[in-house]
């Protein structure tokens, strides 16, 4: 695979985990948590994704109400949590039900047209 | 709090919308801290030269603050989108045209009525100069607008706005509805249309237009003997050719009527020039004087051309003739 190949790949596999993103974050954040522990959440199961990215999208969620903000004053260092919201819990309900119908079609799809 | 991280966050937010600053400032300091932290694996006794490289790294996974200030504002990291780039295009195809004709057409008018002497090398330099300027600023007018409307309209009122030029309820129908194929693009008696145009201003252009005004005192260019009678018969002729034009633009399909009437009524010029050329002085005979050239040495060469560009003009109308016939698409009985 050349540099262009490896390039369209990356590519790919970007556009692929996109939308992927949302839904972790919906979901890692069913148990309050502030922004840098949500990060290392996110990263110890195994998603990829820059602390520029998940930032803005945390707000951009809690603009569309799917995610809940609150301010921590309590410990040393003020934290604001983010929890889902009822109709964020809702969405990441049809989200995940939404996955789960991809992977199997995919995995039909693998199976009956063996290449 | 350093001042590194002071600066930074100063940065990303003056960037945003005033409501929000305080409380993103407040966020990505928090955060920042916390990635240190992270970086100096809980040592609360740390130095203060491994606490600022902490820093300096937990700034740089963060980077350009210019590029976070983007993803926290909402406005499109582009100019024009998707949903608006057809109406872009569209308006660009129909548009440029129309502006660079008139721009030509009315510099040309204004150049001619303004200027006491119009010559061909000023009027040109007027025309394509503003005409390129009157192009440049129809396409930044028309970018600008769009990507105002892109940053100011909401999403249905874009999808609106595009539906004429992306036909997004298109149906079968369309198909039925849409009218057939022009044979004859419209370019081509436009151009034609144009050309006999600028035909019909030769009797009147002044030898000055040309910088040989002081050959004949800034008369014509045709003998003005010729007013009495050929010279109407010429405009006459430009006349109906202009009317074959306007019938082939509108039409846009070739016919047998068309094409014969095209071919009898090239031929008729062609003689009616040749009977023109061989009769009369054509040119203004005061052209000649001084020259020592001899009035009628152009006279032959002038036959020669013009049926020349007959006969060729003739052989490829015919030719477009059976093209278009031949691409129609055969009638079933």
């Amino acid at each position: 695979m050349d540099t262009d190949d490896a390039a369209t790949l990356a590519t790919h596999e970007q556009e692929l985990r996109r939308g992927t993103i949302v839904l972790a974050s919906l979901a890692a954040c069913r148990t309050p948590r502030y922004g840098y522990a949500l990060l290392s959440t996110l990263a110890d199961a195994g998603f990829q994704i820059e602390a520029n990215t998940l930032y803005p999208l945390l707000r951009r969620l809690e603009k569309q109400g799917l995610l809940k903000a609150e301010w921590n004053t309590d410990e040393a260092r003020p934290r604001k949590y983010y929890t889902l919201t009822d109709l964020g819990s809702q969405m990441a309900d049809s989200l995940r039900d939404e996955w789960a119908a991809l992977t199997r079609s995919l995995t039909t799809l693998w199976k009956d047209d063996p290449a | 709090m350093s001042s590194l991280t002071e600066k930074y966050v100063a940065q990303v937010v003056r960037r945003l919308p005033e409501n929000s600053q305080a409380d993103i400032a407040r966020e990505i300091t928090a955060t920042l801290s916390d990635m240190a932290d992270a970086r100096l694996g809980g040592d609360e006794y740390a130095s203060p030269a491994s606490a600022e490289a902490a820093e300096r790294a937990a700034l740089e996974e963060l980077g350009d603050p210019s590029r976070l200030a983007l993803r926290y504002s909402e406005s499109p990291r582009y100019l024009i989108g998707p949903e608006l780039f057809p109406v872009f295009t569209r308006l660009m195809a129909w548009l440029l045209p129309i502006v660079a004709a008139s721009a030509l057409a009315v510099n040309a008018l204004v150049y001619v009525l303004a200027t006491p002497e119009p010559a061909v090398g000023g009027m040109i330099g007027v025309m394509v100069g503003n005409g390129v300027l009157a192009v440049l600023i129809a396409i930044a007018v028309v970018t600008v607008l769009l990507a105002l409307a892109e940053r100011i309209l909401p999403e249905k009122d874009k999808a609106q706005l595009a539906a004429p030029a992306t036909r997004s309820r298109w149906s079968v129908d369309d198909l039925v509805r849409e009218r057939p194929v022009r044979e004859i693009a419209r370019p081509e008696p436009v151009a034609s249309l144009v050309i006999l145009a600028v035909m019909a201003l030769l009797p009147f252009l002044p030898t000055s237009f040309f910088y040989v005004g002081h050959l004949n005192d800034d008369g014509g260019f045709l003998n003005p003997a010729l007013w009495d009678g050929w010279i109407p018969a010429y405009l006459g002729f430009l006349v109906v050719f202009a009317l074959i034009e306007a019938w082939r633009l509108t039409s846009g399909r070739w016919s047998t009527a068309m094409l014969a009437t095209m071919i009898v009524a090239d031929v008729a010029f062609a003689v009616f020039l040749t009977i023109a050329f061989l009769s009369q002085e054509v040119l203004d005979p005061a052209l000649f004087i001084g020259t020592g050239g001899e009035p009628g040495w152009y006279q032959g060469a002038a036959v020669v051309l013009i049926w020349a560009v007959t006969v060729w003009d003739q052989v490829a109308t015919v030719k477009a003739y059976r093209e278009a016939r031949s691409l129609r698409p055969v009638e079933r009985r």
